[in-house]
């Protein structure tokens, strides 16, 4: 009987990777056809971004800079979607930039999908796409003296002077709010360096999951809030979709992809919880030899 | 003479830069000269960057060029990068089926660079990203176990972390006391990233950055001199 016990613990303990990698497929593609979602609830990170957008004067513009590639997409794009239907239905202009060369497409995916919601938004009015500018923190550091220094033109070619967006707009500190949704380097970290730290303008930002531990060292102090990856930005749709715009849950996109990760968490969960029941279970059977 | 050229460019770009940074703003004199060179040093540094594109495309393609010319192993790979890399660049920098001319949206996505873009590399990006998921469950399986302290400590964080992060994980853990609700998954995992990471995290960052400072001293100074080659 205990050699028994001792095989059926050892076969869990030695389960084959490709099974687990089974099981993740089918569960997550059963949560993905059956759109399971589940509604989250703001945490003391992204609250403190939604307020201070809340709380900013109507038409003070808002620079959301985005670093990241299709490979942080899933992750990141979410909470920039969030963030420009907040400031926008908040009546604040958006301008768009990003340092990571694959970011200028980014933008106009981003764009391409939000501003269809608002046929009415006026582009050089009340968004403005720059673009990718080459140079990482020494686009920030210029652009903490002139915007107009370093960008003659929009991404679409059109002359700075010409966006009545940004004839109000001199320099960094004439925002309102920055935010960095940082997939990597350049990203969030250089422009806590380079622009919040330097200019105290207030500065937010998201990333990834797993890069959570590398910014909230800034957290509080330098940084006010942060999206700590895709839960963040569902986080932040948690509280829009609560509070006083109307806003339809089909145009946010975080709390339904978090139902296919919340199943793969928990399929996580209970192999953890196997894995170290067989291993206590061998421990204790083996002692009693 | 070349390395001493290059010394001096470096030691005094780099002194005004770190004096920028301490000299309040000025329009004249000795501050505004600083002032004045540190708005432009961006400027210059972006047009120096366009370069170093040029010379990272050009060691891409002479490496794998190398490859296939001395059949090295894989090398068929090699012929796939390179014919990547010239289909890219010649419909990037035609801006074929987009917006004409310098100014021209290289981004636009209806161009072809935009649909390789959309169509190749998102999907392929996305693809390989995703299968992180599927090592990283395979991998918490077999490492987070009940062997040693160590372990145990790393099995009880993670495990926090993973239910904290369930959307519900604060109404699962609803029927604790009040006085008992900083035991929830949610609540330890926030301390868990806010104190101990933090702590552990900035004392990182600030023994880098007393490294960078000592690195970079040698540079401006011209104690290590390594960097611009040539030396034996």
């Amino acid at each position: 009987m205990r050699n028994r016990f001792i095989s059926i613990f050892t076969n869990i303990d030695k389960i084959d990777r490709r099974l687990i990698y089974l099981i993740l497929v089918i569960t997550i593609s059963i949560s993905l056809f059956a759109d399971v979602s589940f509604r989250d609830e703001p945490s003391e990170l992204v609250l403190p971004i939604f307020n201070h957008i809340e709380n900013l004067e109507p038409g003070i513009p808002i620079l959301i800079s985005m670093e990241y590639s299709p490979t942080s997409e899933p992750e990141l794009a979410p909470m920039a979607k969030a963030v420009t239907h907040h400031a926008f239905l908040a009546g604040h202009p958006i301008c768009y930039m990003s340092l990571w060369p694959e970011g200028g497409m980014m933008i106009n995916r981003l764009t391409d999908q939000v501003f269809t919601d608002y046929p009415d938004a006026e582009y050089g009015k009340q968004w403005v796409n720059l673009g990718f500018k080459v140079g990482g923190e020494m686009v920030i550091n210029s652009m903490r003296d002139s915007l107009h220094h370093i960008y003659a033109t929009d991404a679409f070619g059109t002359s700075i002077e010409q966006i009545p967006l940004l004839n109000s707009i001199n320099n960094l500190s004439d925002f309102g709010l920055l935010l960095s949704f940082s997939g990597g380097t350049p990203g969030l970290k250089e422009w806590i360096l380079y622009a919040g730290d330097e200019l105290d303008i207030p500065l937010a930002g998201g990333c990834k999951g797993v890069g959570a531990p590398q910014f909230l060292p800034y957290f509080p102090g330098q940084i006010l809030g942060l999206f700590n990856g895709l839960k963040g930005a569902s986080e932040y749709e948690a509280v829009l979709l609560d509070s006083r715009y109307n806003i339809d849950a089909d145009m946010l996109e975080a709390t339904s992809r978090m139902g296919p990760q919340t199943v793969a968490h928990l399929v996580i969960m209970v192999f953890l919880i196997l894995g170290n029941i067989s291993t206590l279970a061998l421990f204790v059977l083996r002692r009693l030899r | 003479m070349k390395r001493n050229l290059a010394q001096v460019v470096l030691s005094t770009v780099a002194l005004l830069i770190v004096l920028s940074a301490f000299l309040p703003d000025a329009e004249s004199g000795f501050g505004g000269i600083v002032k004045r060179a540190d708005s432009y040093f961006p400027i210059w540094f972006s047009i120096i960057a366009v370069f170093a594109f040029v010379l990272g495309a050009s060691s891409l393609i002479g490496s794998h060029v190398r490859k296939i010319k001395e059949r090295e192993t894989d090398w068929q790979y090699s012929i796939v990068t390179v014919a990547s890399f010239a289909i890219v660049m010649v419909v990037g920098l035609a801006k074929l089926g987009g917006a004409p001319g310098l100014a021209g949206d290289v981004s636009d996505p209806t161009s072809v660079l935009g649909r390789i873009f959309g169509a190749v590399l998102s999907p392929l990006h996305a693809t390989l990203f995703s299968l992180l998921a599927f090592y990283i469950a395979s991998a918490a399986f077999r490492s987070f176990r009940i062997r040693s302290l160590e372990t145990t400590v790393l099995l009880l964080s993670a495990s926090a972390i993973i239910v904290g992060r369930l959307p519900f994980s604060s109404k699962l853990f609803s029927f604790l006391p009040d006085s008992l609700h900083w035991l929830s998954p949610g609540k330890v995992s926030l301390w868990l990233l806010l104190v101990p990471n933090t702590a552990g995290q900035r004392a990182i960052l600030i023994t880098v950055s007393l490294g960078v400072i000592a690195v970079a001293l040698k540079h401006i100074l011209g104690i290590s001199r390594d960097m611009f080659g040539g030396q034996k």
